[in-house]
């Protein structure tokens, strides 16, 4: 038998990784060594790996929390392929039944990802209380700040669980906080002696590169030659569901030998897993997808991000791209703009939170429902429905109006004079939180436009010391992508059902085109 | 082209007679005494549950097409044919919707883990993403696995032989639509729209023939020896198998559309014990719609006195709600939230 005694090993026992990435290892030992610790690694380093090889040493619970169910379930569905059973994850999606099961026999579990918005429930808490927590993880912990550019009312609640649980250690992750962001966290966690791992941003193995174009026609036609010259692994990031289905009708119409596909959140959820697989099997070519795509995804070899419309912030852009060239080879970004494009996500700003008359409507509602003594619905589905509010609107409003007492377990509890102040106070939070997007998308804007370095202007507010480029480095740094070739040769794909049943189920593996990798 | 004639043959049956909402039910498979008795009224029953993905939007969408080329035609609050239609496609006499009702998902997803874990572990991969995610298929297939493992070879000879056997021998679709759906050892299946791509259908098309080959399969499976795999894929496939043999009869009777009332004529039984009955098969029909016994503003009432009173006593939930809502009411509305499936 062999002893293990270094984290190396445990990490290839375990988790099937022969070395650690940069990073991981220093704020893996500080966890351990008992440290409440702030990590700032930047996307497609591992990030995960710091709590996931903590949680399998450490006796009691380590919980994580997450804001986006999608990440969660995605990461719970790769540990149990890579046999670590202990782990599960707690949502508003899971039944009644299914949750109280759960909550019953927390204690046979290692690893329990759960969302913000579950933390707070009392049923929860109480069974959280009940066990031994080793470890309390903060993912994407940037939502915490509301100078982040995901703000997330819920996060600013877990200081309060932290307590509730005995203050367990600590762990704060982000890929994308600048130093402010950083300092948000750390304050209002309540733990200023957080130590702090904070690794770059920038990548050396990426070209930046923005074209401009005057309308959607000429960025299609530019689309079209790009990805006919330059045969490569490629995400094409849209800012809507339609548009990646229509992009796709286009691709496929000129360009019939590659393999392209949509990717969503509107699709269903089989559908989602198959595109997913495909692409990291070397199955499919090109994904357009929206920004729900990418999360989780550990494909190392996407050499090509183009950006159809550019994301409404800086550090959304970083993320999206960081998903290219994880194996460290060359990539590229194509970020493809036209003047146009700025209208889209001033729209979405405007929808993001809800605007003054649905706030009036909203106090109308309650109003009625505390005059006819009625509890407000249980189903947010329902209160969603009725007052015409997205979910991201209803969740905001709702941590406003328990924040102020107006509504306690779904009483409505009227006061004339403090909902006049409330209300007040509402909108003075949606004007602000408006500006704030917008000035984040101005800065998203001025960069696009910049002149300088792209590399530079990109990262400066980031890190102090930006790396030198491994090869190429931008567009207004004199990088073109007509410079390149990659292409690859036809597939051929024309037998019968007959044939590729027999190969599916009995022959060799059907072998994907290595070419690309 | 599959789903216009379906939709127009549902319409020409129920001849204006019923609003479209009746047609989307049938075709989703609503378990409500009406939408059953409505199928088996305008002899509807191979359409019933064919295709469950469906969505209203969409439904409507294609109904306002079909009006506008002239097919429909509004009539009260319904829609007539009045389109030149051609005589039915031959897919259409293929379905088998009310009677494989609730096989056709749990075969399915049986056979896509099953293939995907027996092609992978033959090669000794053992992490892969499951392209399922269904509790009870995937008990189920670890279950086989425990059994074949080490004859992974064998067993997907036997299986392969039975598909290539079975599949020759459905009529009027085109197979390779099932065929690419499968995935296997570092060869993901392709999505639906994928396959409405490749196949030039629209995504409800690739729907029904995936439905429809299914549908195929077991119906040979069904009619074949009872020592194949595949026949052994659909045992258990229903959930109501666990029901007792009362109840199971009562289920039978509900199918077909009868009231509580009718059914204790029938069978010569007290109406509540008929209601018991109703409760055992909420608990296992995971589709069973109880709104035709709780309306939505008491169901709300009930679910709201179960999250106050944090108990599932009949009587502290009582004791919380209007007087007018009965125990059976609170034991349906308990029945569905501790559905034995899902």
């Amino acid at each position: 038998m062999t002893i293990i005694d270094t984290l190396e090993q445990y990490l290839q026992n375990i988790f099937h990784y022969p070395e650690f990435r940069e990073g991981q290892k220093e704020i893996i030992e500080d966890v351990l060594a008992g440290e409440d610790v702030l990590g700032i690694l930047p996307t497609g380093s591992g990030k995960s790996i710091c709590y996931q090889l903590p949680a399998m040493l450490l006796e009691g619970l380590t919980i994580v929390v997450s804001p986006l169910i999608s990440l969660m379930m995605d990461q719970v569905k790769e540990l149990k392929a890579n046999n670590i059973r202990k782990v599960i994850a707690l949502n508003s999606f899971l039944a009644w039944q299914e949750k109280k099961r759960i909550l019953e026999k927390l204690n046979e579990y290692k690893l329990l990802y759960i969302s913000p918005e579950q933390l707070q429930q009392r049923d929860v808490l109480e069974a959280l209380k009940k066990i031994k927590v080793s470890l309390f993880v903060i993912d994407e912990a940037h939502c915490i700040s509301q100078w982040g550019h995901e703000f997330r009312p819920d996060y600013l609640k877990l200081n309060r669980v932290i307590e509730l649980l005995k203050h367990p250690r600590t762990l704060a992750l982000s890929a994308t906080a600048t130093p402010k962001v950083q300092r948000d966290i750390i304050l209002s966690l309540g733990k200023p002696d957080m130590k702090k791992h904070i690794y770059p941003m920038d990548k050396p193995n990426i070209a930046l590169v923005i074209e401009k174009a005057a309308n959607d026609q000429e960025k299609d036609k530019r689309l079209l030659t790009v990805l006919e010259s330059y045969q490569v692994p490629t995400l094409i990031y849209f800012s809507s569901r339609s548009a990646t289905e229509s992009c796709v009708k286009l691709l496929l119409q000129h360009l019939p030998h590659l393999r392209i596909a949509y990717y969503h959140g509107g699709m269903d959820q089989m559908d989602r897993i198959h595109i997913q697989q495909q692409f990291m099997n070397n199955q499919l070519d090109i994904v357009c997808c929206t920004n729900a795509f990418g999360m989780g995804i550990n494909k190392s070899n996407i050499r090509l991000v183009i950006h159809y419309h550019f994301p409404m912030q800086v550090e959304s852009y970083i993320q999206e791209i960081g998903r290219a060239g994880r194996d460290g080879e060359f990539c590229i970004s194509l970020v493809l703009f036209s003047p146009a494009d700025v209208h889209i996500p001033v729209q979405m700003i405007k929808n993001e939170l809800p605007n003054e008359k649905m706030i009036k409507e909203m106090f109308h509602y309650l109003y009625t429902l505390s005059l006819k003594d009625e509890l407000l619905p249980t189903s947010e589905a329902e209160i969603e429905n009725r007052l015409q509010l997205n979910e991201i609107q209803w969740r905001f409003l709702q941590y406003h109006l328990e924040k102020h007492g107006m509504i306690v377990d779904n009483h409505v509890i009227y006061n004339e004079y403090n909902w006049k102040q409330i209300y007040n106070e509402i909108i003075n939070i949606v004007n602000e939180r408006t500006t704030l997007k917008q000035t984040k998308l101005q800065e998203m804007v001025d960069w696009i436009q910049s002149e300088s370095c792209y590399r530079n202007s990109l990262y400066q507010s980031f890190q102090s010391t930006i790396r030198e480029p491994d090869s190429y480095c931008c567009s207004n740094c004199g990088f073109k992508i007509s410079d390149l070739r990659v292409s690859k040769p036809m597939r051929y794909d024309n037998e019968n059902w007959e044939v590729r049943l027999k190969s599916l189920l009995l022959g060799d593996p059907i072998e994907t085109v290595k070419i690309m990798d | 082209m599959l789903f216009e004639s379906i939709l127009i043959t549902c319409f020409s049956y129920i001849n204006g007679e019923r609003t479209p909402s009746s047609v989307y039910h049938i075709l989703k498979g609503k378990r409500s005494i009406q939408t059953l008795q409505d199928t088996h009224i305008y002899k509807l029953e191979s359409f019933y549950g064919i295709y469950k993905q469906l969505k209203r939007q969409d439904f409507e969408n294609r109904i306002v097409k079909l009006e506008r080329a002239g097919v429909l035609k509004r009539y009260q609050d319904s829609f007539i044919v009045t389109g030149t239609i051609n005589s039915k496609l031959q897919e259409e006499q293929l379905f088998n919707g009310l009677t494989f009702y609730n096989k056709v998902e749990i075969f399915y997803n049986r056979l896509l883990l099953l293939i995907q874990t027996l092609t992978n572990t033959k090669y000794q991969s053992y992490s892969f993403i499951p392209v399922v995610e269904d509790k009870e298929a995937e008990i189920w297939v670890k279950k086989v696995y425990k059994k074949v493992k080490g004859k992974e070879k064998d067993v997907l000879k036997k299986l392969y032989l039975e598909l290539y056997e079975v599949l020759s021998r459905v009529k009027a679709v085109e197979v390779g639509i099932f065929v690419d759906r499968l995935t296997g050892y570092k060869h993901y299946g392709m999505s639906v729209p994928q396959l409405g791509e490749k196949y030039k259908k629209s995504v409800d098309d690739v729907q029904l023939i995936l439905v429809c080959t299914i549908h195929q399969i077991i119906e040979n499976v069904e009619k074949e020896e009872k020592t194949s795999l595949l026949a052994f894929l659909l045992q258990d496939t229903l959930e109501v198998s666990h029901l007792t043999k009362s109840a199971y009869d009562t289920y039978l009777l509900l199918l077909k559309g009868k009231t509580p009332d009718k059914i204790a004529f029938v069978r010569r039984l007290k109406t509540n014990t008929i209601y018991d009955h109703i409760v055992e098969i909420a608990l296992s029909d995971s589709e069973f719609a109880i709104e035709d016994f709780v309306n939505q503003e008491d169901e709300q009432a009930i679910t709201q006195a179960i999250t106050s009173t944090n108990s599932y006593k009949l009587k502290d939930i009582k004791a919380n709600v209007n007087d007018k809502i009965s125990y059976f009411q609170i034991r349906l509305v308990l029945a569905k939230k501790n559905r034995l499936h899902k």
